[in-house]
């Protein structure tokens, strides 16, 4: 496992603005109020995610699974892994020859990521890694599959990210992106806008104490780029192809990019 | 591209029935174990929906695969129920119209292995409400079962003999069997005349052309 190296965020972005849900904040800030919101929820983040989606985030994470086509002996990189869901799966399809490194850059996450992979066995075949998506402290080359699932809008700077996840990839790997982003049907669309800032953080407030982190996570959806932009963006930061799928109807979408 | 939503929830309902229902045979894994890793590939080509069945100790069902698969089977829907319904699964597939490619001897044995399925249902439902009342339930479904299956040969029966001889609506077999026969013969006579008639005609021919020469 290569050993983890931490890299300022940005050496002049210090004035630089970014969106942090509806709000504005200085770049250099968000990664710490993205943190803040994740350290404030990691307890109740898989209850939550349960109640939210009305457990067809597992559905969403089954695709991802399938689309990745892992097989035995293979490596991969989970980032924004959180509490492990795509890593225990990929943890049983590498088998014991193969590599998982769950990824993510809060620590709370992360710690309840292990413990869950350790609770279900998966054990020999994985490592931990507290890393920022935008630098990547692996080699070049290195994984044969990338998955980010839910995580890559909070980021602070995405094309720095996927230019960190390609340097990362072995040619011919793939790159599975799954983020909420844009549903395709107006009534289904506008459905979803209610649910989100109306219903969620009460259910935030009511189930985790916590109205203000699920009101963020409605708005950072809204700010994350459409089906179409992350497409460009992930073939501008090199990978020879990149294909969407949109599921249930488009409320979530699967990028599914090759390096060339 | 149709959104895969419904077709992921209702795979995973199966894979987890599939589990469930290995689970309930103790002897089940130990059959598994040279199947690990194969991948078996089914296709309903009418209406038209593909699965891959990969084996393992906990079988896992998807909707799309990469990689060839060990083995495929692929029929219409009226195939696969014919193939659900029957017992002897292995001689179904022979002579089915369903198109097996790939190592067919994967199919013959999981084949067999789920024939030998042997569920013992109330070891798994003592699980739950304790040995009395397992036994006890198990008593009432065995009683049902037996009652349903007296009763539904008495119902054949009954309506089998009010159709042939109470209101007479078809004919009976030995009826049928004796008409065709009738029939028959009556073909073959037709034929012998139509036979006859024809030597007839020719000899009729045959005998004005010799009067006709000088």
């Amino acid at each position: 496992m290569p050993e983890t190296q931490n890299k300022p965020a940005s050496d002049s972005s210090s004035e630089e603005n970014t969106h942090f849900g509806y709000q504005q904040v200085p770049v250099a800030e968000k990664s710490a109020r993205v943190a803040d919101v994740f350290h404030s929820v990691a307890n109740s983040y898989d209850v939550m995610n349960d109640l939210m989606s009305l457990g067809i985030h597992r559905l969403w994470k089954r695709y991802t699974i399938e689309m990745s086509a892992v097989r035995p002996g293979q490596r991969v990189l989970d980032l924004a892994g959180g509490t492990g869901d795509l890593a225990a799966k990929f943890s049983r399809l590498v088998g014991n020859n193969g590599e998982v490194v769950l990824a993510d850059i809060n620590e709370s996450m992360l710690a309840l990521g292990r413990d869950r992979l350790t609770d279900l066995g998966c054990t020999g075949n994985t490592a931990y890694a507290i890393t920022d998506a935008q630098y990547l402290p692996f080699a070049d080359d290195y994984f044969d599959c990338i998955t980010i699932g839910f995580g890559l809008r909070n980021v602070t700077d995405k094309d720095l990210a996927l230019r960190a996840m390609f340097r990362v990839l072995k040619p011919g790997g793939k790159l599975l992106v799954l983020e909420f982003s844009k549903p395709s049907n107006p009534l289904l669309s506008s459905a979803y806008d209610l649910y989100s800032f109306k219903l969620l953080p009460a259910i935030g407030k009511l189930v985790a104490n916590d109205g203000e982190s699920y009101r963020y996570l409605a708005e950072s959806i809204r700010m994350h780029p459409d089906q179409q932009t992350l497409k460009n963006m992930i073939t501008d930061a090199g990978f020879a192809t990149c294909e969407y799928h949109n599921i249930t109807g488009g409320i979530v979408a699967l990028h599914c990019a090759t390096k060339g | 591209m149709r959104d895969p939503t419904l077709t992921l929830a209702a795979y995973a309902g199966l894979e987890r029935a599939l589990n469930a229902a290995l689970k309930f045979d103790a002897t089940i894994p130990q059959k598994l174990i040279p199947f690990e890793g194969r991948v078996i590939r089914l296709e309903c080509t009418a209406p038209s929906i593909v699965s891959y069945v990969c084996i393992g100790q906990q079988c896992s069902v998807l909707h799309t695969y990469e990689g060839a698969a060990d083995v495929g089977l692929a029929g219409d829907l009226q195939s696969w129920i014919e193939l659900a319904a029957v017992e002897d699964k292995a001689a179904a597939l022979i002579n089915s119209s369903m198109i097996i490619t790939g190592d067919s001897r994967i199919l013959m044995e999981l084949g067999d292995i789920g024939g030998q399925l042997d569920i013992d249902w109330e070891a798994r439902l003592a699980e739950f409400v304790g040995d009395v009342p397992a036994h006890l339930a198990n008593r009432v479904a065995k009683k049902s079962m037996q009652l349903g299956k007296e009763f539904s040969t008495q119902l054949q029966q009954q309506l089998h003999s009010f159709i042939f001889d109470e209101a007479q609506l078809v004919p009976k077999k030995s009826e049928t069997d004796a008409f065709y026969k009738r029939l028959r013969q009556l073909e073959m006579r037709i034929e012998r005349v139509q036979a006859n008639s024809a030597s007839l005609a020719k000899t009729a021919s045959s005998s004005h052309t010799h009067k006709d020469q000088p």
